[in-house]
């Protein structure tokens, strides 16, 4: 038995609890029960009228050529922003960790992105990079001699939905690296320096190692950014086009949901959308447990 | 850039997030954005930009007067911009200076597809507005959800309906009755740059009536004169809706949804065919410039600019477009004429727009019903009309309207405004012009104006056209 004893009853740690579970249950576990039991429901206009079709509408979805092919650019564009945003933010991270001058001056200036909300972000993008009137079209076209126009081509339109992203990301990840490169203790910096250890060196083989748990923590973050992010993007440059190509599982459920006023259709896509979220984080978890170096 | 730009025209997920970003593009950006919008309704329509913080205050910086204690208050949700949007509170602080006991509220919802979204929204948790304003293409939906009172029954003997444009009525009615008020209704419309057509040795006095003679006249403004491409508007559905209508041919089966639900986008008929290939063409051959997905004001500035002779819009851009003309760098002289007709012939144009629709819900007393009624009588009638078609360009619904800006001068000042009346005596009313009772706001438009975005880039019209019927009909049938 425990020495100590903070209540005189389970009941009183339940009423003090009551609060919180309140809350959860409100909020976040009623809200997912109905969300999945939504999509047993062919619905219209809100969950107004519905007709019970069971399991038959998670099949269709499934089935749903248009939502096969947005979860392929989902996972192109989860993988593109997760290890684009980590290794751009970890070089980016480690100049500024070591470099003499004007620390705080790069620090802003790679943090100042993350501290625009996502749609002023991605409207700035849009004017800098519309192909009739941005700023920075001309000089693309010019440099690479290719037709900068993305409400055509997929391919561009996904790499600018991409980037921009990783672009105003970038800060997130960033403030964490620093905070972990400034946690290693300096006496390490010293030895390898006598050492005579190449800078690239110090950083693959000492640093990642031992902020490896950061890491972690940031790929895990990345990759449910890379579920869940892009939105802003998607919405206020590509609308998904041109012909899907940019057309995320989360902006799809968002035009099930609310411009085709299809809740049922939505339900069963926000269902899938978090059991895949689930399982990567589990996995991630589980997987890279091993190899994490929590020092002490 | 202007400042006038509606181009979009979808819900958003939050109304305050969508006019923060409308206020931080304040450029006006957004108009030449390659966003999609409802490309079923004219563009003025979805104006949406800069109007506001979000929480329904009215920013169209006319004030529209405060409700007495007593006064029955009518809440009416709209979705225009600052600009169009002052024009309507205008309005309805005439209204509310002469009405007794009755105030108008206005609240901007930012755009038809946020606003239907918001009503359906309040509908469910049981505090609707008195007045709102839906596209006509949201009318099966709107019916869908059983909700609304018709006006029909609302207005009763109070009203004439022969007193109003047949043609409006007409297009609105479905199943012979009326379920909505029309209020903002244009119908598309050709601009064109007369200096240049002199320029270029063409008659600004005959401009071109069929797809064949654009063709022509695009070739010859492009030899002739600066013009990059001969002509110019933007990826939106509602131009060939107009076409097919012209061509007396219907979009979709069964009559436009108009005898069944619609399961099948009619893309095979000659019709469909000569529009697609023809517009491809032009295309390809540089004759045309596609200016933006959705409505904006990127055709318009295409035409200012001088890159492009001709441009398509709808006859509430009129006013929009003149002014464009006088501000050019090298002002010109603005010819509007009816849109071309894809042969031929020119059977009826359709319209487009708005209607006001009475949630069943917020109408609680008597007292409020005649408020209502006080109200639609009003607002329809042949001075308020006159008035919104003045400053807005939206036909008068009213047939006296007409008379009474002929009477003051206004069409000999404004000579191109003529121009939609002309196509409107033009056109036969038909089961090809009404109003299509199809939810073309969502899937079925995107896809729509994603075959055009396939032809652009390069993908084979017979394969396209194929695809994309059994894309738009699975989309319908979903």
């Amino acid at each position: 038995m425990s020495s100590r004893k903070a209540y005189d009853s389970t009941w009183q740690a339940a009423l003090l609890l009551l609060p919180t579970i309140a809350i959860f249950v409100i909020f976040l576990y009623w809200p997912a029960l109905r969300t999945i039991w939504l999509g047993f429901y062919e619905t219209q206009f809100f969950g107004q009228q519905g007709t019970f079709v069971g399991l038959q509408q998670y099949w269709e979805i499934l089935m749903w050529e248009k939502y096969q092919n947005s979860v392929i650019v989902t996972l192109k564009f989860a993988v593109v922003s997760v290890f684009g945003t980590l290794i751009v933010s970890i070089l980016l991270a480690y100049w500024i960790y070591t470099v003499e001058r004007g620390k705080t001056a790069y620090m802003i200036a790679v943090i100042w992105p993350y501290a625009m909300p996502g749609a002023v972000a991605a409207t700035v993008l849009l004017i800098l990079l519309h192909p009739e009137i941005g700023m920075i079209s001309a000089p693309i076209e010019s440099l690479t001699g290719m037709e900068w126009d993305w409400r055509v081509h997929g391919t561009q339109a996904f790499w600018l939905v991409a980037l921009g992203t990783i672009w105003f990301t970038l800060g997130y990840d960033i403030i964490f690296l620093l905070a972990a490169f400034h946690g290693i203790p300096e006496s390490l910096n010293e030895t390898t320096r006598l050492d005579g250890v190449p800078q690239w060196r110090m950083l693959v083989s000492v640093y990642l190692p031992l902020i490896s748990p950061t890491l972690l923590f940031l790929l895990v973050i990345n990759t449910l950014g890379g579920f869940f992010g892009g939105f802003a993007m998607v919405d206020l440059v590509t609308n998904g086009g041109p012909r899907g190509a940019t057309n995320l599982m989360i902006y799809q459920l968002y035009e099930s949901g609310f411009r085709n006023f299809n809740i049922g259709e939505a339900a069963v896509q926000s269902v899938y959308l978090f059991a895949i979220a689930v399982v990567l984080a589990v996995a991630q978890i589980v997987f890279s447990d091993k190899r994490i170096h929590y020092g002490g | 850039m202007t400042s006038r730009n509606p181009l979009r025209d979808r819900p958003g997920t939050s109304v305050s997030r969508r006019r923060f970003v409308e206020a931080a593009g304040a450029a006006g950006i957004a108009g030449l954005a390659g966003c999609t919008g409802n490309s079923d309704q004219p563009a003025e329509a979805s104006s949406g930009n800069g109007n506001g913080n979000g929480n329904g205050e009215n920013e169209s910086g006319v004030d529209v007067g405060e409700a007495d204690e007593d006064d029955i208050v009518l809440e009416f949700w709209h979705i225009f911009g600052s600009e169009l949007g002052s024009h309507l509170d205008h309005l309805v602080a005439e209204y509310n200076d002469r009405a007794d006991g009755i105030h108008v509220e206005t609240t901007s919802q930012g755009g038809y597809g946020e606003n239907f979204e918001a009503t359906m929204s309040a509908i469910n948790a049981g505090n609707a507005p008195h007045i709102s304003l839906f596209a006509s293409g949201d009318t099966s939906a709107a019916l869908d959800a059983d909700a609304f009172i018709p006006v029909e029954d609302l207005l009763g003997d109070n009203v004439n309906w022969s007193d109003y444009m047949e043609v409006v009525v007409d297009y609105f009615a479905v199943d012979g009755t009326w379920h909505s008020m029309p209020i903002n209704n244009s119908t598309a419309i050709m601009s064109y740059n007369r200096d240049m057509f002199e320029e270029a040795g063409l008659d600004p006095d005959e401009p071109p009536e069929t797809m064949a003679e654009v063709r022509q006249v695009s070739e010859t403004l492009v030899e002739e004169t600066q013009a990059e491409e001969g002509c110019a508007w933007a990826n939106v559905t509602w131009f060939i809706n107009q076409w097919s209508a012209i061509d007396q041919e219907f979009v979709f089966n069964n009559a436009n949804g108009r005898e069944g639900d619609s399961t099948e986008i009619l893309l095979e008929t000659e019709t469909a065919r000569r529009i697609y290939s023809w517009w491809k063409e032009m295309y390809d051959d540089e004759l045309y410039m596609a200016t933006q997905q959705g409505w904006g004001d990127a055709s318009g500035a295409a035409l200012q600019s001088g890159r492009v002779g001709i441009n398509l819009g709808s006859t509430a851009g009129l006013g929009r477009n003149a002014e464009l003309a006088e501000e050019a760098s090298e002002p010109f002289e603005l010819g509007a004429a009816p849109l071309f007709s894809p042969h031929d012939d020119f059977h009826g144009g359709q319209i487009g727009g708005g209607s006001l629709w009475v949630p069943e819900q917020a109408v609680e007393s008597p007292d409020q019903e005649e408020a209502l009624i006080d109200f639609f009588l009003w607002i329809t009638g042949p001075e308020p009309q006159a008035e919104w078609h003045k400053r807005t360009g939206y036909f008068p619904l009213h047939r006296e309207s007409r008379d009474m800006l002929e009477s003051d001068g206004f069409f000999e000042e404004n000579p191109a405004w003529t121009a939609g009346f002309d196509q409107l005596e033009k056109s036969e009313s038909s089961e090809y012009t009404r109003m299509h009772m199809v939810a073309t706001t969502g899937e079925v438009g995107d896809e729509r104006m994603d075959l055009w975005t396939a032809l652009r880039q390069g993908e084979d019209l017979d394969e396209m056209l194929s695809e994309y019927k059994q894309r738009i009909g699975d989309a319908l049938q979903r």
